[in-house]
C-alpha cells in the first residue's frame, strides 16, 4: 500500500467521521455527474378509450444487455411482513413488494424518463378501458403470466379471478367482507366500490358506485398489486410468504434474518429474455457511514437510502466513477397545522405563518440550491416553480400585519411537535430554521420533543398544534389532495370545508383529464392560499449511486426500491 | 454456593417486575411504531390493540407472562411474530463469540500493558502505556469502528464481508474476517481501562508489606512480581473484567451495528424503538441472567486465585 493511499485513506476516514459527528447541511458543490431535471409536464393520465395491446414502452438502452450477476443494495432492517395491506412495518417489505408482486399497470422507467414522471403503461393488463364516468374499469389480461413455480402456487397461470380475488383482499369487500379482518391499509384506493367481476379468465371489470378518476393510477400501485389466494389458503395470512408473478422471487434458503435476503431471478417471468440479473441481494447494513464503506469496498452496488446532501458529496468524492442520481423529491416536507386548535382556528393566523417562511432559504440550506417549493396537496406538475413562486409569498411585514388583525400585535406563541432522532438530523435542523424564521415576524414556535410514534398517535389523535415530517404520496395528485376531506384518516388538519369538499369530490369524479387537472388547481389554491389547511417548506433532494457496471438504471418515485427489470451488470 | 444460586432467584424476580413496568412508562406500544405512518385512525388501532390482549390490566398481562416463563413459554414477538427465545436464541452465537473474542483481546492488551506499566514505574514505557490507555478511554468505540472501517474502504477498497455471518467451523478465514476487526475495536477499548486498573492496583500491591519482605529476602523481581504481587492484585481487575464480560454478552449495540453483526445487542435497540415488550422483557432479563451468571463465576474465581478466600 502506497503512502499516497495510506495518506488519503486516513483524511477520508476523517473527513467521514467529522460529517458524521456533525451531520449538518452543507451546500454541496455547483456542478454534479448526473441529474434527473423534474419533468415539466406530466404525461397525461390514459384516456377512456380503450388501450393498445402492447409491450411495455421501449426505453432509451445504454448498450446491449447482459445476462447474469448480483445487484446488492442496502437495506436498514430486515422484512418482517410481507402482507401489503400492513404497511409502516418495515421499508424493506414495500421493496420486496415491488420486486416480487406486479400489478395491472404499471409506470415507466429508465434511463430519459423523469423520476418524477407518473406514465401509465401495461403490465399485468395489456390494455383497459374506462368508461365516459369513470365508474367501470375493464382490464384485459395479459395471457401466458404465471406465478412463480414455488409451492403452494406450484407456478400456475394467474387469471382475473387472482385479480379479483386480490382486489377484495385489499379492499375487504366480497369474500372478505364479513371475515373480521383488521382494516385494510390501502382501502381508499377502492372509494365507492360497489364490485369487482371477472367474466372470464383473461377480463376483470372493477365497478365503482361513484365516478373514481384516480383509480387507473391506483391500480398501478405496488401495495395493491395481484396475489395468488394460495398463500392465504395455508397460511391465513400473508406475513410470512411472497410469491407472485414479478421477476425476482425471495429464496428463504438463501437468506439469513439480520444479514441478508437474496431474491433470485424468476425464470418463468412473462418477459422475455427479463429480468437480467440474476439476483437481488439485500444486505443489511444499519449504519449510514458503514453503507459508504460498503459501497467503496464495491460490496454494495446501489447506496442512497436516507442520503443527505453530505453524505453524497462523500460518497461521490470516494467514488468518482460510481453513477450519481440526484432528483427533486415528489413528496415534500409537509407543514401540518391543526386547524381544530387556538390559535391555528384564525385563517389569518394561519396565513401569517405562510407569509413568513422564506422558502428559498430552505432550499438554499437543505439543498443547496437544487430542492424546489412545493405546494401542499399538488404533485411536481400541478403548477410550474413560477406558478408556485406566484402563489406563495415572502412577505414578513403581511405576514405582522395580519397577525395584529388577529389580535396578536405583540406576537403568538404556538407548540411544535417534532422528534429529536427518528427522523434524523436535518428534521430538527429544519424545524429550527422555521422556528428562527417565524420568531422574526412574531410568532413563537415553543418546541417540543417527542419519539416518532408518540408523535404520530398525537396527530393522528388530533393532540397536536404543528409539526412537519415528509409526506407519502401514491400514484395520483388525488393521493394527497384527498387528505382535506373530512372522511379522509389522514385529515390531520380537521378541515371540514364544503366548498373544497365540493373540489375534492369533483376531482374525483370529473373523467376529462384537463378538466379534472384544473379542479386539482382549484383545490390546491383553496388549501395553500384562501384557507391555508395545509403548506410545504420545500421540495428536498434525494440521492442514489450506483457502480459504474450497473446499466440502465434510473430510479422513479413509483417504484418502491428499485426499477430493475431492465437494469443489467456489465463488468 | 446454594445460597448464592438462590439469591439469584429473587434478584432476577425483582428485575423482571422492574423491566415489566419500565418499558410501560415509555409513552406508545408496539402498534403505535408498527402504524406510525398508516392512515389508521384511533379506534382502529384500539380495536387491534384489543385483538392482541394488549389492553388487559397490567397484573393480569404480567400473570400471563410469567406463567408463560414457568412453562419456559416466553411468548412471540409482537413484531416479528417469532418466539421470543428463538429471536435470542439465532443470535446468541453471534454475540457470544464476539463477546469472548473482545474479552480475550481486552485481557491479552490490558494486563501485560498493566503489568509493563507498572513494572516500569515513570520510566518512558509507563508514560507511553498511560497515553495510549487514557486515548483508549476517551475515545469513543463507535467512532473508532468507524474510522477504521472507512480507513480501510478508502486505502485498500476492503472492509469484512457483508451479507451473512460465516460459521466458525465451515468458514473459518471468512468468519474471522468478520469478527477481528470489531473485536479488536471492543477490546482496544475496554483494556484501556482494564490496563489503567491493572497498573494502580498493581502499585497499591507492590507497596504492601508482604512484597516489600520478599524483596527484602532477596526474591528475584520476576518472582515477586509474577509470584507474588500480580496474583492479589488480580482480585480487583477479575471483578472488573468480569462486568467488561458481562456487558459483551449483553450486546454492544452499536459495533454491532457499525459491522452489521445481528447480534442480542441490536435486538435489544430493535425491541426498544419497536416497542415490543414480549421481546425486550426476555433480552433484559436474559442480560440480567448473564451477568448473574457472570458475577458468580467471578466470585468462585477469588477462591482460586485467594486460598484465604473458600466457599461452603
Amino acid at each position: 500500500m502506497s503512502r499516497h493511499r495510506l495518506g488519503f485513506g486516513l483524511l477520508d476516514a476523517l473527513v467521514v467521521s467529522v460529517l458524521v459527528a456533525s451531520c449538518g447541511p452543507a451546500a454541496p458543490p455547483a456542478a454534479e455527474k448526473q441529474v434527473a431535471k423534474p419533468a415539466a409536464e406530466q404525461a397525461a393520465p390514459a384516456a377512456k378509450e380503450a388501450q393498445p395491446a402492447a409491450p411495455p414502452a421501449a426505453k432509451p438502452v445504454a448498450g446491449t444487455p447482459k445476462n447474469g450477476g448480483r445487484f446488492s443494495v442496502q437495506v436498514v432492517d430486515d422484512p418482517f411482513d410481507w402482507d401489503p395491506t400492513d404497511r409502516g412495518k418495515s421499508l424493506p417489505q414495500q421493496w420486496g413488494i415491488g420486486l416480487a408482486y406486479e400489478s395491472l399497470v404499471g409506470f415507466k422507467n429508465g434511463p430519459g424518463v423523469p423520476f418524477d414522471a407518473a406514465q401509465i403503461q401495461p403490465e399485468l393488463a395489456e390494455r383497459w378501458e374506462v368508461s365516459p364516468d369513470s365508474t367501470v374499469f375493464t382490464f384485459h389480461l395479459r395471457p401466458g403470466v404465471k406465478f412463480a413455480n414455488i409451492p403452494p402456487v406450484n407456478g400456475r397461470e394467474m387469471t382475473s379471478a387472482d385479480v379479483k380475488w386480490s382486489f377484495e383482499y385489499f379492499s375487504r369487500t366480497g369474500e372478505f367482507k364479513d371475515k373480521n379482518l383488521p382494516k385494510g391499509q390501502y382501502d381508499w384506493m377502492f372509494e365507492e366500490l360497489k364490485n369487482i367481476e371477472a367474466p372470464d379468465p383473461q377480463t376483470v371489470r372493477v365497478n365503482f358506485n361513484k365516478p373514481f378518476a384516480p383509480f387507473l393510477y391506483y391500480a398501478g400501485s405496488p401495495f395493491i398489486p395481484v396475489m395468488p389466494h394460495e398463500i392465504y389458503d395455508h397460511d391465513g395470512h400473508f406475513h410470512d410468504r411472497i410469491i407472485g408473478t414479478g421477476p425476482f422471487q425471495l429464496d428463504v434458503a438463501a437468506s439469513q434474518k439480520g444479514t441478508r435476503w437474496v431474491f433470485k431471478k424468476n425464470p418463468t417471468y412473462w418477459q422475455p429474455g427479463k429480468p437480467h440479473f440474476d439476483e437481488v441481494v439485500w444486505l443489511v447494513v444499519r449504519d449510514d457511514a458503514a453503507a459508504m464503506a460498503a459501497f467503496q469496498a464495491k460490496q454494495l452496488d446501489w447506496v442512497g437510502e436516507n442520503m443527505t446532501t453530505n453524505d453524497s458529496e462523500v460518497v461521490r468524492r470516494a467514488n468518482p466513477q460510481a453513477e450519481m442520481f440526484e432528483y427533486v423529491r415528489v413528496a415534500p416536507i409537509h407543514l401540518y397545522m391543526n386547524t381544530r386548535k387556538q390559535p391555528l382556528d384564525d385563517v389569518r393566523v394561519r396565513k401569517a405563518i405562510s407569509f413568513g417562511i422564506d422558502r428559498d432559504e430552505f432550499v438554499k440550506v437543505f439543498t443547496g440550491g437544487k430542492g424546489g417549493w412545493a405546494l401542499a396537496g399538488a404533485f411536481p406538475d400541478t403548477f410550474s416553480q413560477e406558478e408556485i413562486r406566484q402563489i406563495l409569498r415572502y412577505d414578513p411585514a403581511e405576514s405582522r400585519r395580519l397577525l395584529a388583525d388577529a389580535g396578536f400585535p405583540n406576537g403568538v406563541e404556538i407548540e411544535y411537535m417534532y422528534t429529536p432522532k427518528s427522523l434524523g438530523e436535518q428534521h430538527v435542523q429544519e424545524m429550527e430554521l422555521l422556528q428562527a424564521q417565524l420568531k422574526k415576524v412574531g410568532i413563537n414556535l415553543n418546541a417540543k420533543p417527542f419519539e416518532y410514534a408518540d408523535l404520530s398517535n398525537r396527530r393522528r389523535a388530533g393532540d397536536y398544534f404543528m409539526s412537519h415530517t415528509a409526506k407519502a404520496i401514491e400514484g395520483d395528485v388525488d393521493s394527497y389532495l384527498w387528505t382535506w376531506h373530512p372522511t379522509s384518516r389522514s385529515n390531520y388538519a380537521g378541515v371540514n370545508d364544503p366548498a373544497l369538499n365540493a373540489l375534492l369530490e369533483g376531482q374525483r369524479r370529473e373523467s376529462d383529464a384537463a378538466k379534472r387537472r384544473e379542479i386539482a388547481r382549484q383545490a390546491v389554491r383553496t388549501i395553500n392560499v384562501d384557507q391555508v389547511y395545509g403548506l410545504t417548506l420545500y421540495a428536498g433532494v434525494d440521492y442514489q449511486f450506483v457502480q459504474p457496471w450497473v446499466k440502465n438504471f434510473a430510479p422513479n418515485f413509483l417504484f418502491p426500491g428499485w426499477p430493475v427489470v431492465d437494469s443489467w451488470i456489465e463488468r | 454456593m446454594m445460597t448464592r444460586l438462590s439469591l439469584m432467584l429473587p434478584v432476577i424476580f425483582g428485575i423482571s417486575l422492574l423491566t415489566f413496568g419500565l418499558v410501560r412508562v415509555i409513552p406508545g406500544d408496539v402498534l403505535d411504531v408498527m402504524y406510525a405512518d398508516s392512515p389508521m385512525n384511533v379506534q382502529e388501532i384500539a380495536e387491534l390493540r384489543h385483538r392482541l390482549g394488549m389492553d388487559k390490566p397490567i397484573h393480569i398481562q404480567y400473570a400471563e407472562w410469567m406463567g408463560g416463563l414457568l412453562r419456559l413459554d416466553a411468548g412471540n414477538s409482537l413484531w416479528t411474530r417469532r418466539p421470543v427465545l428463538q429471536e435470542i436464541a439465532d443470535r446468541l452465537p453471534v454475540t457470544i463469540q464476539l463477546a469472548f473474542m473482545a474479552f480475550a483481546v481486552q485481557l491479552l492488551i490490558a494486563i501485560p500493558v498493566g503489568v509493563l506499566s507498572a513494572t516500569n514505574q515513570d520510566k518512558p514505557s509507563d508514560q507511553l502505556a498511560r497515553f495510549l490507555t487514557i486515548l483508549g478511554t476517551a475515545v469513543p468505540d463507535f467512532w473508532l469502528a468507524t474510522i477504521v472501517l472507512v480507513f480501510l474502504a478508502s486505502s485498500i477498497g476492503w472492509i469484512p464481508p457483508l451479507g451473512g455471518v460465516a460459521s466458525l467451523r465451515e468458514d473459518p478465514l471468512v468468519n474471522l474476517q468478520q469478527f477481528i476487526l470489531p473485536a479488536l475495536v471492543l477490546g482496544a477499548s475496554g483494556a484501556a481501562s482494564l490496563a489503567r486498573l491493572t497498573r494502580n492496583t498493581l502499585l497499591e500491591v507492590i507497596r504492601e508489606d508482604y512484597v516489600r519482605t520478599a524483596f527484602s529476602k532477596g526474591l528475584v523481581d520476576r518472582s515477586v512480581w509474577y509470584g507474588h504481587a500480580i496474583k492479589n492484585a488480580m482480585i480487583p481487575v477479575i471483578t472488573n473484567a468480569g462486568s467488561h464480560l458481562g456487558f459483551l454478552l449483553g450486546g454492544t449495540v452499536i459495533i454491532e451495528s457499525i459491522f452489521s453483526l445481528p447480534g442480542v445487542g441490536l435486538l435489544t435497540l430493535n425491541a426498544i424503538q419497536h416497542r415490543d415488550v414480549p421481546q425486550l422483557e426476555i433480552n433484559v432479563l436474559f442480560l440480567a441472567i448473564v451477568f448473574t451468571c457472570v458475577n458468580l463465576a467471578v466470585d468462585l474465581s477469588y477462591g482460586w486465585l485467594d486460598p484465604r478466600i473458600r466457599y461452603r
